[in-house]
């Protein structure tokens, strides 16, 4: 299953990079007041605002692996 | 006993006089109406519109719009025999305990009944809209407990129209007396301007008026009409009667609706879900109450098209959100084959969806119906004209809903939420009905509300206009607030708890005894 993520991601193009439009996304995260980062998950897995996405930390991680592997 | 006023004879109404008189045939005045008549009562009940809705009738409705952007007002509500009832979808919810309460950060805020003096009334309305038992939900998307939220439920009524649902009781010769095409042009005061003497009505084809008296006059309009016929009535008092603190038309509330965004869900959702915020987390972050729903963006449904797209559907969740970020449509959002044969089992199940949120709205004195200064209908009474504002609470609340539950969806791995634009600007604007969008829906409240002080509402807490003995007002107009739940639930309770008022303190006073019944 996770090689099949990790396919999908790699064929959609998608990066870390690409989904949170580096200043952008953080503009968009403090001008709607979310702390970026913070997190009431007790996983310690914190959400995040990208491109108007409220997503785990550990979406984008794997994201960013699906890139990888695409690239390697 | 239905009548058309259209074909009155002479006699019809000079020599009778009524227990009460009923304007307006939607859920409240004929709740009010049945059941008075089932205490005894002597009621007629008078619809504007005939039995099916006509141009000559709704045309009456037509208003200008001047504040926020809104519905055409001859299109947001029905004029016909059974009022707006016609085109309800059948919600039912009544209000919240909190929604009775005063809450700091909303300074006009606080009923002065609570939620304990309608409960009473439970029964009646359930058994008038022949709902279901009402069992609350124990679990949810997010498990037994939602975090700030709570799944809530709603029931749905499968009554199309409150006139067809009880015609057997008002064709009744026992029944209620209804007279259609019945269009009130005036209200009558006495000398001291302190009760009212008799309503004055036209039909349609003739330009001669007649009257009507009764001991208590009850006007069952709705929340755009009930402030527009005391505005009107203004030849014994100038500024309209109930309006001596320029209060009649204020206020007016909706319940704004907006899609905050769309959903990936982890894993399939069975069943409508429905929540709303804790009273705790209201007050922690100082919004106002809201209800969310999923709503599934159904296309084209067909077995071939669902097949194709149960492909999308049957990927990992992770393979699904990854294509809903990369833009492209979200295919798994419209179904899938499971979610194709859940509908046909009439099994409710969403893979992903759309997040809709109805939130009340601040009571705000700015808001608000007014009579128009240069549009006049065909009784040459001035139309409405609509000036709807949003203010900085109701565009707080709306965005709190949405960022605090899209972080909950994520939190508990229930789904991941994608904020719509017009939520990420830093001073957000509600999208226009230009957009297509739903803006509101169609809940007119709070244009003649409750107050126990004349300084804040137009009526007391029985619903009777304040400084006027006899003369009571029916339907959410005369809510205090709004709360988020579609509000004929509760509009039908205050009827019921009206017509127990009505009966026991008022018709009993004023009756004297021995007098016989009216007949047609």
């Amino acid at each position: 299953m996770i090689a099949k993520t990790q396919k999908a991601f790699a064929v959609s193009g998608l990066s870390r990079r690409g989904l949170v439009g580096g200043f952008a996304g953080t503009v968009a995260a403090v001008l709607i007041g979310l702390p970026v980062g913070a997190t009431t998950d007790p996983d310690d897995d914190p959400i995040e605002l990208v491109e108007g996405w409220l997503l785990r930390r550990s979406d984008l991680e794997v994201l960013d692996a699906g890139r990888g592997r695409h690239r390697s | 006993m239905i009548l058309d006023a259209e074909f009155r004879q002479p006699d019809w109404f000079a020599a009778r006089r009524f227990d009460v008189c009923i304007v307006g045939s939607g859920p409240a005045g004929l709740a009010l109406a049945l059941s008075l008549t089932a205490k005894g009562h002597r009621v007629a009940v008078m619809e504007g519109g005939g039995e099916v809705v006509s141009h000559d009738s709704q045309e009456l409705y037509e208003g200008l719009l001047v504040g926020t952007d809104y519905y055409p007002l001859d299109v947001t509500r029905l004029r016909f025999l059974g009022g707006s009832s016609n085109h309800w979808i059948g919600y039912c919810r009544p209000l919240d305990a909190h929604d009775f309460a005063r809450h700091p950060f909303h300074a006009l805020s606080g009923w002065p009944i609570g939620k304990a003096d309608l409960d009473p009334y439970a029964a009646a309305v359930d058994a008038f809209f022949k709902l279901d038992p009402d069992t609350p939900p124990t679990d949810s998307a997010f498990g037994p407990d939602a975090g700030p939220f709570e799944r809530i439920a709603f029931r749905f009524s499968g009554v199309q129209s409150v006139a067809d649902a009880n015609r057997a009781a008002l064709d009744a010769e026992d029944g209620p007396q209804l007279f259609l095409n019945a269009n009130l042009v005036d209200i009558e005061l006495d000398d001291r301007r302190q009760a009212v003497t008799g309503l004055v009505f036209r039909s349609f084809a003739s330009d001669e008026p007649f009257r009507v008296s009764a001991g208590s006059y009850v006007l069952c309009l709705g929340g755009l009409e009930n402030p527009r016929a005391l505005l009107n009535a203004n030849k014994q008092i100038a500024a309209g009667i109930g309006n001596r603190h320029d209060l009649v038309g204020r206020h007016f509330t909706e319940h704004p609706h907006h899609t905050l965004g769309r959903i990936v869900l982890e894993r399939p959702m069975r069943g409508r879900q429905f929540f709303a915020p804790k009273p705790g987390f209201m007050a922690e972050r100082q919004v106002l109450n809201f209800g969310l729903r999923f709503i599934a963006d159904v296309g084209e449904r067909s077995l071939s098209a669902e097949l194709m797209r149960s492909v999308a559907c049957a990927a990992p969740f992770m393979e699904r959100l990854a294509e809903a970020i990369r833009g492209s449509r979200m295919r798994c959002l419209d179904g899938g084959l499971m979610t194709y044969l859940d509908e046909q089992l009439d099994r409710d199940a969403l893979h992903g969806a759309k997040l809709r949120c109805a939130a009340e709205q601040a009571v705000n004195y700015d808001s608000r119906v007014k009579l128009s200064t240069t549009s006049t209908d065909r009784f040459g009474l001035p139309r409405i004209e609509l000036d709807w504002r949003i203010n900085e609470v109701d565009r707080h609340t709306m965005k709190t809903a949405a960022v605090e539950f899209g972080k909950l969806l994520a939190e508990r791995r229930v789904g991941r939420l994608q904020l719509d634009p017009w939520l990420l600007e830093k001073e957000i604007t509600f999208p226009g009905i230009d957009n297509g969008a739903e803006v509101g829906g169609h809940h007119h409240m709070c244009t003649t509300r409750m107050s126990d002080d004349p300084k804040q509402g137009v009526v007391d807490r029985n619903c009777k206009v304040h400084d006027i003995d006899n003369l009571y007002l029916g339907g959410c107009s005369t809510f205090a607030t709004g709360g988020h739940a579609n509000p004929t639930y509760t509009i039908t309770q205050l009827a019921f708890r009206l017509a127990d008022h009505l009966s026991g303190r008022v018709l009993k006073a004023a009756r004297p005894p021995g007098r016989s019944s009216p007949t047609l």
